[in-house]
């Protein structure tokens, strides 16, 4: 299947790079971005995402409305993490992040990331039809 | 329904009674139009000789001075317009069937409307110290209404709730973290009734959703303040710990070098108590011009060539600038900018000055626009113009008796998506 993905990074020349790293794969749709992390969360809200790609930067670890927004979503998307530096605190958010991008992404990380999305993906299909 | 919604400060107590019924009957579309209040009204000057009372309901307006040296009078004024002046909307009190009460500090206890309870009376009392000119009056004006309506829900509507989504970096200033931790020393941000009401308010009039545009509103009244909006949350405003900081103000200097106000106090031996007052009374259009705090009086003088009251004035505008300039950075982009109260909606050339030379970040004015005499919602802007420009009535009471009624609804405020 091909997943469809959001790209949320402030940084055009980032989202550029990514969305033709994930697009390349075959696997991955981007077909929303956001360049903050209200706007993100706004768009996940309206549903219809598989995955989505968040800059660590943008996001704000205090703030608590991307965990009041993720319920609000009949079937919430995937939550990757992206960051350029180590200072990254997993579930910081109060949400569980699947996977952790280190920016730049290599293409061996970013099928690694993929195929951990798969996974997640087909787990959570096979709970919804139990 | 009948909701009242009070507004309550130091010197002036505000009111205004609405018939829900008659214009919220889908959650949908829950606004409140301008005019739809049965009676609203205000007593202003209380504690003084001089102190008035306002009143307009179905039989016309009031206006006369009265009696109300004490806070206690001017409630009973209110309380006998409501049932007993010519054209009163209510033959009871106890027709009311819920209250909201502005509050203007709820700190970072509460992110919405609440109804009220000991816990929250506690937490406004608490805030009293950094909100002396209204926590305790709003505190007055409950326990009075507990008092006379022990039937009605009360509702209490902070300044600071709409702020709660400001991020870490916004609101934690850069002096040693202690002083956070240990007196919750950051940015509370006000005026959020008036910011959550113009910026809805906004998207509807511009047929978009809230939570699709970055929006920057100014409240420009003898308060001011400027908030960036990003998809509907408050992500900074110009205000800070208290209403003094950010952009200057009436009597107010707004932000200043903070090293002027140590040097200030040492050479004129001044004691903290006297400091404030200089920065929350004494300065803003009234420390520059000499002459007033009143924006209206300023620019009397400044057609009769009063120099300093033009000096007031154009500090005035461009600090607006400034601020803006900053939050359209902050936001990476603006589509809209909403002006509202006062100065805001009533001052064609302020808004002319403020915006002007601005075409590169697709700001333009269309002038004929900028100096149509009604006050109503509307567009500013050219149409080519990449930001809309909007001039939005603010309405305060209505945006708190629609959270009354919200709330009466059986919705949960805490959940920003729920409504």
């Amino acid at each position: 299947m091909i997943f469809e993905a959001m790209i949320a990074d402030d940084e055009a020349p980032a989202r550029v790079e990514l969305r033709n790293q994930l697009e390349d794969t075959g696997r991955v749709k981007v077909v929303a971005e956001a360049v903050s992390f209200p706007e993100a969360v706004a768009k996940i809200v309206r549903g219809g995402l598989d995955v989505v790609f968040l800059d660590w930067d943008i996001a704000d670890p205090s703030s608590p409305i991307l965990k009041e927004a993720l319920p609000k979503v009949e079937h919430p998307p995937l939550i990757v993490f992206m960051s350029a530096y180590a200072e990254y605190e997993p579930e910081a958010f109060g949400v569980k992040p699947l996977c952790h991008l280190a920016k730049p992404t290599d293409r061996k990380a970013l099928e690694a990331c993929i195929k951990t999305i798969e996974h997640r993906h087909l787990e959570l299909i096979e709970r919804r039809a139990r | 329904m009948k909701i009242l919604v009070f507004n309550a400060g130091s010197s002036s107590l505000k009111y205004k009674l609405f018939d829900a019924d008659m214009v919220m009957k889908a959650i949908d579309r829950p606004v409140l139009p301008e005019g739809k209040s049965l009676c609203k009204g205000m007593v202003e000057n209380i504690g003084t000789d001089n102190a008035h009372f306002i009143n307009v309901n179905e039989a016309g307006k009031t206006f006369r001075t009265v009696e109300a040296k004490t806070y206690d009078q001017a409630m009973d004024l209110v309380m006998k317009a409501l049932t007993e002046l010519a054209g009163a909307p209510l033959e009871e009190l106890s027709e009311v069937d819920a209250i909201g009460h502005r509050v203007a500090h709820g700190g970072d206890a509460f992110n919405c409307s609440v109804v009220i309870d000991r816990h929250v009376v506690d937490v406004i009392r608490q805030y009293s110290e950094l909100a002396p000119l209204h926590n305790p009056y709003a505190l007055r004006v409950i326990e009075r209404c507990k008092r006379l309506m022990p039937r009605a829900m009360q509702v209490a509507a902070f300044d600071t709730a709409f702020h709660q989504t400001m991020p870490r970096r916004t609101y934690i200033y850069p002096i040693p973290y202690r002083y956070y931790e240990k007196y919750n020393i950051r940015k509370f941000g006000f005026h959020g009734i008036s910011h959550k009401y113009v910026s809805r308010r906004a998207a509807e009039f511009l047929g978009e959703d809230l939570r699709s545009l970055k929006m920057i509103t100014c409240h420009l009244g003898a308060g001011a303040s400027i908030c960036a909006i990003d998809h509907g949350y408050s992500m900074d405003t110009s205000m800070g710990y208290t209403p003094l900081d950010g952009i200057m103000m009436n009597t107010r200097s707004g932000s200043v070098d903070p090293a002027i106000i140590t040097a200030i106090m040492e050479k004129e031996h001044l004691s903290p108590h006297e400091m404030d007052r200089i920065l929350n009374r004494e300065s803003g259009f009234l420390g520059i011009s000499g002459t007033s705090g009143d924006l209206r009086d300023l620019k009397e003088v400044i057609r009769h060539g009063d120099q300093q009251a033009e000096l007031a004035y154009d500090i005035f505008l461009f600090s607006i600038r400034r601020m803006i300039g900053a939050y359209a950075f902050e936001l990476a982009g603006v589509d809209a900018i909403v002006v509202t109260a006062g100065v805001g909606e009533n001052d064609a050339y302020a808004r002319r000055l403020i915006f002007r030379g601005l075409e590169p970040f697709g700001i333009e004015i269309d002038e004929n626009r900028n100096y149509a005499k009604d006050n109503v919602e509307r567009l500013i802007s050219t149409d080519r113009a990449a930001v809309k420009m909007l001039v939005i009535p603010t309405d305060e009471e209505a945006e708190i008796a629609r959270d009354v009624e919200l709330i009466a609804n059986g919705v949960d405020l805490s959940d920003p998506w729920a409504y």
